[in-house]
């Protein structure tokens, strides 16, 4: 009878199916003419937009339909009719997977496959997508439609709980976990999937609405609690979870560059928060890309009496106008043969306050991943077509707005597990020209899965010299795996942080 | 019985809305139960329905304790209230094809005669009809599957006579091996075809009996004295509302009887001129009942 039960909630409510799919099919013709660049601005913006509109217009589509058969109410018709109320809970999860799971399934799928995903991936990927959606709109909607009577009930349990995350970001200083972190990711659906059954539960077997209200500001509280963890915290966990057992060693050794002589780092930037210039050594495997996922900042006092220890980040995109040879956050051959290496990291303003002028001893952990090559093949991309790469995924090329001198190569990584290609351009000769240049990408992939290419493309672009204005050179390209995990540890002793700015600007 | 309640007790909160509540209602029979507006009658009834549940006591319905009707039991119950919210977005037609498949033993025949009978309009969105049509397409709906316990609370509550009327008749013609249970507070239209009575008043039963043995016991009462009347000083407990008014006292008398009622006078009033003993409508001994409730402060 479940079914017989959704035919008459379709037929009530399909505007807001509707409504739904349109949103849906907007996003997709928006990513479609994003195109592999992702351009222009106002279309990721757009882009944005809609996703964000697909699922509120979802959430209430689905809060809408729970609440035309309310559980809350002791006056409505179905309550004295024969109509079994798993029936009428499984109408409701249908309802709510239909507008939610299928179309993100189908249409992401879709995107997949044009995008050049191959189709086990491209399924694994959109369902893995369509369940987060499920899980993060579907079922908390299912959850508030049951235990009120109106939409601006809802509304207003909707808002209670914004105002809790508010209050949470407020009290913690913006101290947000990581949300890629899996085990933030793993207990937050946790939260979601237990209480939405425990509420489903409640209410289509007891309609015990006391209970269940008290079930969700329980579950809002740990999801609160989970998101605003302190973020060491986080760190530890997944340092734990994801590095606390691999080596040390691997195919990169950083060090103390101290042949720089510095004793005196510190903040080197006029604007926002501080960003410290650290002299690195970097001697790495030439077969081998290496990324930095993420580094920890411990300081000791002379003595070794630990004063601080945080997660820090890479300022990778800082302009590099005050020192030379300005680190990113990958490694590859070529950074063995420069020389004056800065890796530049922010520092939080208040720790910088904290310890500025203080003599101690500097400590930089690097949570690192290391990639070997797979394949390399030649190919001639012609300019704005999509071409496959076998074992990498797709590529296209295209002339760069700004000079006509170089070719952007855009490489979509569309399999599980490449995260990294390396490009060089060959002359005539068949030669490179120059250096191969490398390209990871960090975050694009959820538990192995690269929902990135559904509905995410981004920039992921190398750019290589031109041909003489005849097109596109030959190409080489090598595709990179994941190879291993790994920590190394840079010691700075005997330093001080200070204020660098005024002598930097001078 | 079909429907049987022991000690029934209802709190919200702290508020108490029934208390220590008895009745059975015999199969096949009309049972009414009468009450003021917040007397509990309402309450009593989704207790029945299984869309609230007692605090304390034991109800059951068809055999079944009423919080374990299952869409078996519901099958064969029609329900209608003045306060059911029919799915107002809905057309008519579109509604009774909706509910139809829920019913084994569904007579499209049946519906077609009182959808007829009814004249209601099928394309038209159920928010759009008038009260009135609105209690007519639950009563389509709630005995359209034949049932065989029709409950209705407060059914005509708000409606025209022509409505009522055409409604009563509608609900009786098809009264054959159908027990109902009506609660309401509009007497007069419930007084001709109820067979059972039940009393409530502030969440606690009074009494309930069958409408014959009630109007067989329950009199008006109006005795003219030789002199001005002197109200006894402590009136019979059998009789309630008293007054006096010159040398006429007047009350209701809840155990008449014929041959004693002489007797009675001359106990309590010594000489009496004259003694006139009416039978009292239903509504009016629900009046009297309340009132007395009231006098003793209940």
């Amino acid at each position: 009878m479940w079914l017989h039960i959704l035919k008459k909630d379709l037929r009530l409510h399909w505007p807001y199916v509707a409504a739904v799919l349109a949103l849906k099919i907007a996003a997709v013709w928006i990513i479609l003419h994003m195109g592999i660049f992702a351009e222009p601005l106002e279309l990721v913006l757009l882009h944005t937009f809609s996703d964000l509109a697909f699922a509120v217009v979802a959430g209430f589509a689905i809060i809408v339909v729970v609440q035309s058969d309310p559980i809350v109410s002791n006056n409505d018709d179905w309550l004295i009719r024969p109509i079994r109320r798993s029936d009428l809970a499984l109408d409701k999860i249908a309802f709510a997977a239909l507008v939610t799971f299928l179309p993100t399934f189908v249409f992401d799928l879709g995107v997949g496959l044009i995008h050049g995903l191959d189709t086990q991936p491209a399924i694994s990927a959109s369902a893995y997508t369509a369940l987060v959606i499920f899980i993060g709109v579907g079922l908390p909607a299912l959850a508030v439609g049951t235990i009120t009577a109106s939409w601006s009930q809802a509304a207003g349990i909707v808002f209670a709980i914004f105002l809790i995350w508010i209050a949470g970001f407020i009290v913690t200083d913006g101290g947000m976990v990581d949300l890629d972190n899996w085990p933030v990711q793993l207990a937050l659906m946790a939260i979601l999937v237990i209480a939405s059954a425990l509420i489903l539960g409640l209410q289509y077997s007891r309609r015990n609405t006391t209970t269940s209200r008290g079930v969700l500001a329980v579950a809002t509280i740990c999801a609160i609690t989970v998101m605003f963890t302190p973020r060491i915290v986080g760190h530890l966990i997944l340092r734990f979870t994801d590095y606390g057992k691999v080596a040390t060693g691997g195919p990169i050794r950083l060090s103390f560059d101290d042949q720089s002589k510095a004793e005196v780092i510190g903040k080197a930037q006029q604007l926002g928060d501080p960003v410290i210039y650290v002299p690195l050594k970097v001697v790495v495997d030439p077969n081998r890309i290496v990324t930095i996922n993420r580094v920890i900042l411990s300081i000791a006092s002379n003595d070794g009496k630990p004063l601080y220890s945080g997660i820090i980040s890479v300022a990778s995109a800082y302009p590099p106008h005050q020192v030379s040879n300005l680190l990113g956050d990958t490694f590859d051959g070529t950074s063995n043969d420069r020389t004056s290496n800065y890796q530049a990291v922010n520092l939080p303003s208040d720790v910088f306050a904290k310890f500025k002028n203080t003599r101690g001893r500097l400590s930089l952990t690097y949570l690192l991943n290391s990639y070997a090559p797979v394949a390399t093949i030649k190919a001639a991309l012609p300019f704005g077509t999509p071409q496959k790469v076998p074992g990498f995924g797709v590529c296209e090329t295209r002339l760069n707005p700004a000079n006509d001198q170089v070719v952007d190569l855009y490489c979509f990584p569309a399999t599980n597990s490449s995260k990294c290609i390396a490009a060089s351009a060959l002359d005539p000769a068949g030669a490179s020209i120059g250096a191969p240049q490398t390209r990871c990408r960090a975050t694009s992939t959820q538990w192995g899965l690269n929902t990135a290419a559904l509905t995410d493309p981004g920039q992921f672009v190398v750019q290589l010299p031109t041909a003489d204005g005849a097109g596109i050179r030959p190409l080489t390209l090598t595709s990179y795996r994941a190879a291993g995990r790994f920590i190394q540890t840079v010691v700075l002793p005997q330093v001080r942080l200070t204020d660098l700015t005024r002598s930097a600007g001078s | 019985m079909i429907i049987e309640a022991r000690n029934i007790e209802k709190r919200f909160g702290p508020s108490e809305a029934l208390s220590g509540l008895s009745f059975s209602v015999d199969e096949g029979s009309v049972y009414a139960l009468i009450g003021a507006n917040g007397a509990g009658k309402t309450t009593t009834i989704k207790m029945m329905m299984n869309i609230l549940a007692p605090t304390r006591g034991d109800l059951t319905v068809m055999g079944t304790p009423s919080r374990e009707l299952t869409s078996r039991h519901l099958n064969q119950i029609g329900y209608v209230s003045e306060n059911q919210v029919l799915p107002g977005q809905m057309a008519v037609g579109a509604y009774l094809d909706y509910v139809r498949p829920f019913y084994s033993n569904w007579d499209e025949a049946l519906e077609k005669a009182m959808l007829r009978r009814f004249n209601l309009p099928m394309e038209r969105k159920i928010r759009a009809l008038s009260h009135g049509m609105r209690i007519k397409l639950a009563l389509v709906a709630a005995l359209a599957f034949k049932p065989k316990l029709l409950v209705l609370d407060e059914p005509f509550s708000g409606l025209d006579p022509l409505v009522r009327d055409d409604l009563v008749e509608s609900v009786l013609s098809h009264a054959e091996d159908l027990t109902i249970f009506i609660s309401s507070h509009e007497l007069n239209d419930i007084e001709g075809f109820v067979s059972d009575v039940g009393f409530l008043n502030q969440g606690r039963l009074l009494f309930e009996e069958s409408i014959e043995v009630l109007n067989a016991r329950v009199r008006s009462i109006r005795v003219t004295l030789q002199s001005p009347a002197r109200p006894p000083d402590t009136w019979p407990r059998a009789w309630i509302d008293p007054g006096t008014s010159g040398n006429v006292a007047s009350f209701v008398h809840t155990a008449f009887a014929e041959d004693q009622l002489a007797s009675e006078m001359a106990t309590v009033f010594g000489d009496v001129k004259f003694v006139q003993a009416e039978p009292m409508d239903l509504r009016s001994i629900f009046t009297a009942f309340a009132r007395a409730e009231q006098m003793t402060g209940r």
